[in-house]
């Protein structure tokens, strides 16, 4: 008896693990996956860029200012998100309905300062949405949503969210 | 309709009132923008100086609170969760629990920056800044050209004065808590015209945002070139990347990526010819004359080569936000102008592209081997030679004189004699306007105030005020900091003051007195002590050696704050008793770390620090500029002495 009762906890534990790890994917597309580009207007400042796939697979590289006229990207690191870190994320973009932004926001009287790029890839559509020295709050929102899933130092900074 | 003349003199009231309305406000609009950027022409010393000046401010950060909220809305998130959370999603919870504490936590800490290191950073731009832009002596027709940069530290709230000082730029001061980045930006500049330049930041106001992290010696200057009128010469290219306009990789205004430290406001090539010439631009495009009396083998004006009789008409009037020192020095004709005609157009020899410039002047075609760069930037002594399209007729031998119709003579000579003829010598003169050798009676002008000071309001309420000074001297110069502190009997100031001579001479120069003229009264410190300054310490930055020494003796703000008491620079409440401990050791570090010395080593430079004390009367007459300090410094090793005369407020 016992022993029925104590293959019935683990069997309960392991579906209920089982249907936990199954809710995370079905929150979250199949082809999902993040993008995120920054650093400063004017080619004497770095770049630094975030990948992101599905798995929370997550690729952190820098373009150098020495390769801003090229783009040529260094790959700095490589590390893993929780996939609940991106669930989240995918709430926030879609809270802000970053899909149905412009393409670009730029202030124009501004000169030099920073830009932001993200790409964002869900349910087969792709957003890229462009900032330079400008405040989008919706854009922001879900760029700091992203930063502080990841590590600090490996966050992708702009002005417009710099404290 | 009625003629004006035969208007009742009702109308003509309602039409003098609403003129006096219109010109109030058009005069509270002009305060109100008034020019940050200044052109001066100073006849007497064939000098032009760009004076550049910002007000400059620590802003509330918004950024963080959208931090907060965005991390407090991840909390919530797995708060909300219905039922249990798995053990994932409770690390997530206390991941983003402990970043909402973290980011309060910078929040609390406030600007994290002291007033000193404010200043410090203020002083370090303004090196930055002149080094760059003077980094060679320039002369154009037969004036040196300076670039000043004058940073004063205001609190964000406190409106304009209206104490008929000179108004400032307001940059904020960005300052990125450790793992941010910020990068510099200007607000406003242009629209700009076809040599990129824009005479907008002479007549109006031009805000931004630089960032206290900036290590580099370029990005200061870099905006600052965007004070002077000048726009970006780089670009985004076909693959999305930011990359420097063709020609100006070197350029201060182009810095590219590959060495941007070494970027320049005057470009050469290979050869050492010139090929970007930013001041040249700011120059022309401010309309800016050198007087005739300059050029003492030329002193008449000369006809440009290829310029034919027939169109000449006289200068314009001085252009606004021009400066002229002495009235009588403004020059008569040493420059004429024409319309530009097609055929002026100039072709770009990297590009091919040609240009044809809004006015011809003087400068312009009496060196035919100035081309238009590809940005329209003055490319000057080309591999092309003659520029096409220009008329390349000799011009007659000296002394000839040619008719102008509406300009009259015009006197002709050699067009040689327009390119660098000054004789001056490759170090800037010292401006002899600012000093007194021992001779009775000899008149000495009150100098601009240079350098940093502080207003913000930290030190408004509490009364103090950090000024440096620069003074020269007949080959020597006396780097001053100066703070005033208001005491119940009426106010102490402080000075620190180190003196360096020109070449061999730079460290052969001491102070050996130092003292105040109130109104006729002359005080003495009552307190006198010497310090030394490493060289290497000065040359990064006499203003931030001055101001710290200065500062590694008096108390931080917050030190002056009781228990309770939130210190109005950090916004910070202070703690008294362990903050004044670790703040004394800050201030022993950043002595040390500025190169201040207590006893002398081989090298160093000796400096005087002194402290007045005055009483009410005295005070006031020190606001109401009615009050100097005189330094006496010595050569040691030519005996010769010199009194300095400072003027304080």
């Amino acid at each position: 008896m016992t022993k029925k009762y104590a293959l019935f906890i683990c069997l309960s534990l392991t579906l209920l693990a089982a249907g936990d790890a199954s809710g995370v994917s079905k929150d979250l597309p199949d082809d999902f996956r993040i993008v995120a580009v920054a650093g400063g207007v004017g080619p004497s400042t770095s770049v630094f860029k975030i990948e992101i796939d599905p798995k929370g697979h997550a690729v952190y590289s820098t373009i150098a200012p020495a390769d801003r006229r090229t783009g040529t990207v260094r790959v700095i690191d490589r590390f893993d998100i929780p996939v609940s870190r991106l669930e989240y994320i995918y709430k926030r973009i879609k809270d802000n309905k970053f899909m149905s932004l412009k393409s670009e926001y730029v202030d124009k009287t501004v000169t030099d300062g920073s830009f932001a790029s993200l790409t964002i890839t869900a349910d087969k559509k792709t957003r890229t949405v462009r900032t330079q020295n400008i405040s989008v709050k919706a854009f922001d929102t879900v760029m700091i949503a992203l930063n502080l899933s990841l590590p600090k130092d490996r966050r992708i900074i702009y002005n417009e969210i710099s404290y | 309709m009625r003629s004006p003349i035969n208007r009742s003199p009702v109308s003509r009231r309602i039409a003098k009132l609403a003129s006096a309305v219109a010109l109030f406000w058009l005069c509270l609009f002009a305060r109100e923008c008034a020019a940050e950027t200044h052109v001066w022409v100073l006849a007497r010393l064939c000098r032009i100086e760009f004076q550049v000046n910002k007000e400059f401010y620590v802003p509330d950060n918004t950024a963080l609170d959208a931090w907060i909220a965005e991390a407090r809305n991840m909390v919530n998130y797995y708060n909300d969760f219905m039922g249990p959370l798995s053990v994932d999603q409770l690390g997530q919870h206390d991941f983003y629990t402990d970043a909402v504490d973290e980011l309060r936590a910078v929040k609390n800490a406030g600007v994290g920056k002291t007033r000193a290191e404010l200043l410090a950073k203020i002083a370090e731009w303004k090196r930055e800044v002149e080094d760059k832009w003077n980094a060679e002596p320039y002369t154009y027709n037969c004036c040196l050209v300076k670039i000043v940069f004058r940073g004063e530290l205001r609190d964000p709230m406190v409106g304009r004065p209206e104490d008929g000082r000179q108004h400032f730029d307001k940059i904020a001061i960005m300052i990125p808590a450790p793992g941010n980045i910020y990068r510099s930006s200007m607000m406003g500049a242009g629209p700009f015209d076809a040599n990129g330049f824009s005479n907008n930041p002479y007549s109006r106001d031009l805000t931004g945002n630089w960032s206290f992290d900036s290590e580099s010696n370029y990005e200061a200057p870099h905006e600052v070139g965007h004070e002077l009128g000048l726009r970006d010469r780089y670009h985004i290219n076909a693959a999305g990347e930011s990359e420097s306009d063709e020609g100006y990789a070197d350029s201060l205004l182009g810095i590219t990526g590959d060495h941007p430290e070494n970027s320049k406001v005057i470009v050469r090539d290979a050869a050492g010819n010139i090929v970007v010439d930013h001041i040249r631009t700011m120059l022309e495009g401010m309309d800016v004359k050198c007087p005739s009396e300059c050029c003492p083998d030329t002193a008449r004006p000369v006809r440009p080569e290829g310029i034919k009789r027939g169109s000449w008409r006289l200068p314009p009037a001085r252009p606004k936000r021009l400066h002229v020192a002495s009235a009588d020095h403004i020059p008569g004709s040493v420059s004429a102008e024409r319309t530009p005609s097609p055929q002026d157009a100039v072709k770009t020899p990297d590009t091919g592209r040609s240009t044809t410039p809004d006015v011809v002047r003087t400068s312009d075609v009496t060196r035919p081997t100035d081309t238009t760069g590809p940005g329209g930037d003055t490319i000057r002594g080309g591999p092309t030679g003659t520029p096409t399209g220009v008329d390349t007729t000799p011009a007659p031998p000296p002394g000839s004189t040619t008719t102008i119709p509406g300009g009259g003579p015009m006197p002709i000579s050699d067009p040689v004699h327009l390119m660098d003829n000054s004789g001056f010598s490759k170090t800037p003169p010292v401006s002899t306007d600012y000093y007194t050798t021992r001779v009775p009676g000899q008149k000495y002008e009150a100098p601009p105030t240079l350098g940093v000071s502080d207003r913000s309001s930290g030190i408004e309420s509490s009364g103090e005020e950090i000024q440096y000074k620069k003074v020269g001297g007949n080959g020597m110069a006396v780097d001053t900091g100066i703070l005033y502190t208001p005491t119940p009997g009426g106010m102490n100031v402080t000075t620190s003051a180190v003196a360096t001579g020109q070449g061999a001479n730079f460290r052969k120069w001491e102070i050996t007195d130092i003292r105040m003229n109130v109104d006729g009264d002359v005080i003495n410190p009552s307190e006198k002590n010497k310090f030394y300054i490493e060289k290497a310490s000065y040359l990064r930055g006499a203003a931030a050696v001055t101001i710290t020494a200065i500062g590694s003796q008096y108390r931080r703000h917050s030190d002056q704050t009781e228990s309770g008491e939130v210190c109005p620079v950090t916004g910070e409440k202070k703690e008294p008793s362990e903050e004044k401990e670790t703040s004394a050791g800050d201030r022993a570090a950043m002595a040390a770390g500025m190169g201040l010395l207590a006893s002398q080593a081989r090298g160093e430079i000796p400096a005087i620090k002194a402290v007045f004390n005055l009483n009410q009367d005295q005070a006031q007459k020190v606001l109401d500029k009615k009050s100097e300090l005189q330094v006496t410094a010595k050569n040691a090793a030519t005996h010769q002495e010199q009194n300095v005369k400072i003027p304080l407020h």
